[in-house]
């Protein structure tokens, strides 16, 4: 098995250990140990000693894993489950192994660089793109109406700001989800073409409309040897747009009156240690302070579980009910605000009683001269 | 008398929990093997592996688990129910195969009666979640041990759980109002709705630490009480362990009602002082952390101003509130990863034991003298704290880390019983009492004989009255059951 030192100290620290079990999403719905922490090091340690020669079932707990990444923030050292689970996915993909839905979700993603091939298809494109801008806006590839409302927002944000920026006239995916999947070929081909892009347009400047393909740049690529320009400046767009409002470039025309929480989306936390942005946003737009949820910050344990959601989405429904009613309890919310397009997909299947929305559109609505 | 589920009784299992509640995967069956149980650990580094159980069941309901129960009697099938499977005296693995009774979906709080004080709960459920729940609401169990992240309140119960505020609230059977049980036979028994009572036994501590031999306890309701108002925690060194002992029995035994007293033996508070505080000296043999709460700040202040008093008139060197903060703060810090003991394939575990305020500190030297006697040449370690306190006692928690265990997992496992054998057995012969907050299990079972004497009979008779088909959790605390 192709696994780093630090993979091996992982799976040494973990297999044994049950203490973050109950903050795995997907372990807190199935109850089922295989899919702990625990459970997934210990599998691995098979796997490893050559006592499990990747059986179907055995795999199909590393797959039902959302990569929440709590338990890695859990650890007190860099021992890192979710790096260890993508290492092991990536060593199934490489002996053939993977479930069928994997290969499916894969073969859809290349083909269409859309997770949604047989949805309604984008085709939008920011008004005031300027080629000539060192700026890129990267609308992240189309997931769901859901996240193409915050492509769009976004970009109409940028505009009123005015801030210069050019977009691709192709979509392209930074194969953000493709790594997790265990398809690492793949994504230095998805990677090469944006990273040509960046070149042949002089880009300086990354603001991406998705965390989840910040984390590709900040991460993914790292861990596959891909180099970013040292220069580039890669940033969420709710960085963008905090110092956009703090510069007064966007105002607020109408504060929020709704009880609203922010949820932090947990790879934006364990990953990139990054999320309070969004927050500051939501408590800048609001007449009264946000509800807090339980579990936020660095507790926060939710995973939109970009692959868990096309991969198993019974499972992966079951997991986010599950969670959100855990988060919520008691609160009484009239709005949840996330930055994930994950999140807001997810969540807005479900059956909350209250309205979920991307901080960008939001943001957007309460602006004089937008929406 | 089989141990096997096949496939009819599988699918009469199945009929009963339907198929997402049931799994055979042999996945899960690995995961199920194991807990914390060091020489199944060792089993495993060494590429071996433990007994497997045929299948792990997921009730949500008393009736479910009694029905599971019942088709496991009809076929003579051992159950092993399983909390968080976090203890570490092999009570949750499944020695003679099996069912594993997962009990953790069994997660619902029923009822918090706040003018009682008292919350009903299914006994799947984790504690830290009850916690939580509780302190939204203002309360709190105030039964916080170091598995309280990752074991379940039935997992308590079965083991007679102590938390490190028990010197004030007590163990976990100490607030156990009733449960409700699922006996051998499937039959469901309720025990009255309050403990104190004078209505003949106290049905309530057959089953308390019973480790499912007896029958699954499905539901119980807690005492609670309101998060305190006042916490506070303070340091002493004291110049040997003798003295630092007995400020700890005076301050127990003049009712000052402390939370928290931990004393350190002479080569753990070195450890502890040098690591926690920077202090490295020579004069120093007994470090205490001590801790007082409340509603009312002045009681907890006139409480630890007069446990002070004790302190400083037996020479102790008041080191303020930091180090008790510190420990508090970071008090579960040493079960996350990095792992001192286990990524290193130490052979490593607890000799916990209790005794009276008259025999502790001669349990404490005679279990020590003879096992750096005796195993010295293993590279061998042994120290502790004495923590949970009572008026009449208090209780030794000493770990021994064996730096150098034999490869062959046999071999290792007779080392660890053979420590155990000759710690516990000192510990006997001088007063002390097992006392393992993980439980018996498989670790400590064959001790029991030896802890009770003809007194173990009582505890084989009820076994046999309750469970004639043995197929409660068979192979531990020493019943004498199949293998």
């Amino acid at each position: 098995m192709n696994l780093t030192e630090q993979h091996v100290k992982t799976m040494d620290e973990w297999r044994f250990c049950p203490m973050a079990n109950y903050i795995c999403p997907t372990a807190r719905e199935t109850k089922n140990e295989a899919n702990t922490p625990r459970g997934l090091a210990l599998t691995a340690y098979l796997f490893y000693r050559g006592k499990n020669d990747f059986s179907a079932d055995a795999v199909r707990t590393f797959y039902e894993c959302s990569l929440g990444g709590l338990c890695k923030t859990t650890a007190l050292d860099a021992s890192d489950v979710p790096a260890l689970i993508r290492a092991v996915r990536a060593e199934i993909v490489a002996r053939k192994k993977a479930p069928q839905e994997v290969y499916r979700l894969r073969d859809r993603i290349i083909a269409h660089q859309s997770l949604s091939a047989t949805d309604e298809q984008a085709t939008y494109e920011p008004s005031a793109a300027a080629d000539d801008a060192r700026t890129l806006y990267f609308g992240t590839p189309w997931y769901s109406p859901a996240h193409e409302a915050t492509v769009k927002s976004g970009a109409d944000l940028l505009n009123l700001a005015e801030v210069s920026f050019s977009v691709l006239e192709r979509r392209l995916d930074t194969g953000a989800l493709l790594y997790e999947l265990g398809f690492h070929d793949e994504v230095k081909t998805f990677a090469q073409a944006i990273l040509n892009e960046i070149e042949r347009r002089q880009v300086k400047k990354v603001i991406f409309s998705s965390a989840y393909d910040l984390r590709a740049f900040s991460v993914y690529y790292a861990e596959l040897g891909i180099h970013i320009p040292d220069e580039l400046k890669v940033e969420p767009l709710a960085e963008t747009l905090r110092e956009q409002l703090d510069q007064g470039h966007l105002k607020p025309a109408r504060m929020i009156s709704k009880q609203a929480a922010y949820l932090d989306p947990s790879y934006l936390v364990h990953e990139l240690q990054i999320g309070g942005t969004s927050r500051q946003i939501l408590t800048h737009l609001m007449q009264d302070k946000p509800v807090e949820l339980r579990w936020q910050g660095s507790q926060t344990r939710y995973c939109g579980g970009a692959g868990l959601q096309f991969l198993y989405p019974t499972l992966a429904r079951r997991v986010i009910a599950r969670n959100i009613g855990e988060l919520v309890g008691h609160r009484k919310l009239g709005l949840l605000v996330s930055e994930c397009p994950f999140c807001v997909r997810e969540i807005q299947q479900i059956n909350t009683g209250f309205q979920v929305v991307d901080l960008p559109s939001l943001l957007l609505s309460t602006i004089q001269g937008g929406r | 008398m089989s141990s096997q589920v096949n496939q009819s009784v599988y699918r009469e299992l199945e009929s009963v929990v339907g198929s997402e509640r049931i799994t055979d995967e042999p996945v899960a069956l690995d995961a199920y093997s194991l807990d914390v149980w060091c020489p199944g650990m060792m089993y495993v580094d060494r590429g071996q592996s433990l007994k497997h159980p045929s299948c792990i069941v997921f009730p949500e309901t008393t009736k479910e688990v009694s029905e599971v129960i019942r088709i496991a009697g009809n076929h003579l099938i051992p159950v092993v129910p399983r909390g968080g499977g976090a203890g570490d005296s092999g009570g949750a693995v499944p020695l003679c195969g099996g069912i594993v009774l997962d009990m953790k979906r069994m997660d619902a709080v029923k009822e918090i009666d706040e003018m009682s004080l008292a919350v009903t709960c299914q006994t799947g459920l984790l504690q830290v979640d009850l916690e939580d729940r509780l302190n939204e609401q203002g309360f709190t169990l105030n039964h916080l041990p170091a598995s309280h992240y990752c074991s379940t309140v039935g997992g308590f119960l079965s083991t007679r759980g102590s938390g490190v505020l028990s010197s004030k609230y007590g163990k976990i059977e100490n607030i156990v109002m009733s449960l409700e049980i699922v006996l051998p036979n499937g039959e469901v028994a309720q025990t009255p709705p309050v403990p104190q009572h004078s209505a003949g036994p106290d049905f309530n501590r057959l089953f308390i630490g019973a480790e499912g031999t007896l029958g699954v306890i499905t539901e119980v309701t807690l005492q609670m009480y309101h998060l305190p108002r006042e916490r506070r925690f303070r340091g002493y060194l004291f110049k040997d362990l003798h003295t630092a002992l007995e400020a700890g029995r005076r301050i127990m035994t003049k009712g000052l009602d402390p939370c928290v007293i931990r004393t350190y033996d002479k080569d753990d508070t070195r450890v502890m002082v040098k690591n926690v505080l920077g202090i490295e000296r020579e004069d120093i043999g007994g470090y205490m952390i001590m801790g007082f709460d409340g509603q009312f700040e002045d009681i907890v202040e006139l409480q630890e101003r007069q446990a002070m008093q004790i302190c400083n008139e037996l020479g102790g060197e008041d080191l303020g509130r930091e180090p008790g903060e510190t420990w508090w703060n970071h008090r579960y810090d040493f079960y996350y990863p990095p792992h001192t003991l286990e990524s290193k394939h130490y052979l490593y575990g607890v000799i916990d034991t209790i005794a009276t305020y008259r025999d502790i500190e001669r349990v404490y030297t005679a279990m020590r003298e003879v096992l750096y006697d005796k195993f010295s040449s293993y590279n061998f370690h042994f120290g502790g704290h004495f923590s949970h306190w009572y008026e009449w006692g208090t209780a030794f928690y000493p770990n021994f880390i064996v730096r150098e265990p034999p490869d062959d997992p046999s071999q290792a496992l007779q080392l660890y019983n053979d420590i155990f054998e000759t710690g516990i057995r000192a510990a006997i012969a001088n007063g002390g009492v097992l006392n393992e907050h993980h439980g018996v299990g498989l670790k400590l079972g064959r001790l029991m004989k030896e802890q009770y004497k003809e007194g173990f009979q009582i505890f084989q008779a009820i076994k046999k009255a309750l469970d004639p088909k043995d197929i409660m959790n068979p192979g531990k605390m020493g019943l004498d059951t199949r293998r």
